[in-house]
């Protein structure tokens, strides 16, 4: 009878091993807000401590909002030291600046804060918009040597680069713990791949249908940097014209291009988000080129529900039903 | 040499592990999930409502009111200045979710069916 229960015994220890690895790598998981968006992390393996705050902290260097930014400091006048995470995405923006003819530019802040997209939208005036014009340009704006910027004129709006930066200050603290994991920062996104982690699959949204309830496509993707830059993410009405976010900074205006929405896949968080408002403002055309300077990938997405993909996508993609996607 | 008993103690102890598998991982109707400044606050299971029922919660925006029922849920008036969230209507599929920034506070659908995504980008 003793042997029996022995027996017993042991099978409930090998069914608790078995229970047990079943669960693989523990999981982590962080949510929290900063950056004005919904931030999300998922890890397994190790998870490091204090992500949120380091995430806050970095908005608190590069955001316009914040009066003791370094960014605000520099608008101020002053000479700052920044970081050397701000210098390379600062240095990225303005060789976007250069090779999209001036249409992205981050110097575009005293044009952005006439059209008030923060709160709702507003047409602005046309003098002033044209008197705000007149402070942008990346080249004659920013000053940066020995990583310390100085803005002769003008102001710095990170928007089109910062949740990117988050990716990669995210990712890169997830590497150093030794974990692996997704990270989400509004529509930006970073993956790390780790033990076991196979392929994460990224929905891409679907822009022509509201309150992001559909998917275009599904990405499989190991590891890297995906975001998406969409003409419907923040927009408003005036005089039956709808007015969107993503603003091209040779006029001032709403990008009038074909796209509704570009998703760019990229080595760095700040190379996708930047990338995707870039290839926003230039069209499928020219952003085909401009991908393989950067060895990215994008999906294009037209106002008459066109879609075309980079060549590296093919594979990669699992198209949702009445999409149909062209590769180039 | 293994006796008839052994083999009952294990045909039992397989049916226990089996049945406790199923407790533990069975699928389960929606739950809206609402979240408030990265905190869970309350999982409500959809299919535990008898009719419409109302929430209400406190946001760094203000007060915001929730209606769920079997189908979904949305949100009906909030403090916030845009009220984004309220104009985003119901959602009723696993994986929508609402969110409103301003008042930090996001309402999710979860369940057994939701799409196997990682992430959504857009």
């Amino acid at each position: 009878m003793q042997k029996r229960w022995k027996r017993l015994f042991a099978f409930f220890l090998l069914l608790s091993f078995l229970l047990a690895s079943c669960t693989g790598d523990r999981q982590y998981s962080e949510r929290g807000y900063a950056m004005g968006a919904y931030i999300s992390i998922s890890a397994w393996g190790n998870m490091p401590q204090g992500l949120l705050g380091e995430i806050t902290g970095l908005e608190n260097q590069i955001s316009h909002r914040i009066v003791d930014s370094q960014v605000s400091r520099a608008s101020r006048g002053e000479a700052v030291e920044i970081s050397a995470a701000l210098e390379n995405a600062l240095t990225l923006c303005g060789e976007l600046t250069e090779r999209t003819g001036g249409r992205f530019d981050i110097t575009l802040l005293p044009v952005t804060q006439l059209w008030h997209f923060d709160e709702g939208g507003a047409l602005p005036n046309g003098e002033a918009l044209s008197a705000a014009l007149m402070q942008v340009g990346y080249s004659q704006c920013v000053s940066l040597q020995n990583g310390v910027l100085s803005l002769p004129k003008g102001g710095l709006d990170l928007g089109a680069v910062g949740k990117g930066m988050a990716c990669d200050l995210a990712i890169s603290r997830l590497r150093e713990a030794g974990g692996h994991g997704i990270v989400s920062v509004g529509g930006s996104i970073g993956l790390l791949s780790g033990e076991g982690s196979g392929e994460y699959r990224i929905g891409v949204r679907d822009p022509f249908v509201k309150n992001g309830e559909g998917i275009l496509s599904v990405i499989s993707l190991a590891e890297g940097f995906v975001s998406t830059s969409g003409s419907y993410e923040k927009y408003f009405e005036a005089g039956g014209i709808r007015y969107h976010h993503i603003l091209d900074a040779t006029t001032g205006r709403p990008a009038q291009g074909e796209l509704v929405s570009v998703t760019a896949v990229a080595s760095s968080g700040a190379l996708s988000d930047a990338l995707s408002t870039a290839l926003f403002l230039v069209g499928v055309e020219e952003g085909l080129a401009l991908c393989a300077q950067y060895g990215a990938e994008a999906i294009f997405v037209s106002q008459d529900g066109t879609c075309v993909a980079t060549k590296g996508l093919s594979g990669k993609l699992e198209m949702a039903e009445g999409w149909e996607v062209v590769y180039r | 040499m293994i006796k008839r008993l052994d083999l009952v103690i294990l045909a039992g102890a397989l049916l226990l592990a089996g049945l406790l598998g199923l407790l533990l991982f069975q699928g389960e109707g929606a739950t809206l999930v609402v979240e408030i400044n990265g905190t869970v606050v309350e999982k409500i299971s959809l299919s535990s409502l008898q009719e419409e029922t109302k929430y209400s919660y406190e946001t760094p925006s203000g007060r915001i009111e929730i209606l769920a029922d079997r189908e979904g849920a949305e949100i009906l008036s909030s403090g916030c200045e845009n009220k984004l969230c309220v104009k985003s209507g119901k959602i009723k599929k696993n994986g929508q979710s609402i969110l409103c920034l301003p008042g930090r506070t996001v309402l999710r659908l979860e369940g057994a069916e939701e799409a196997p995504l990682d992430g959504v980008t857009g």
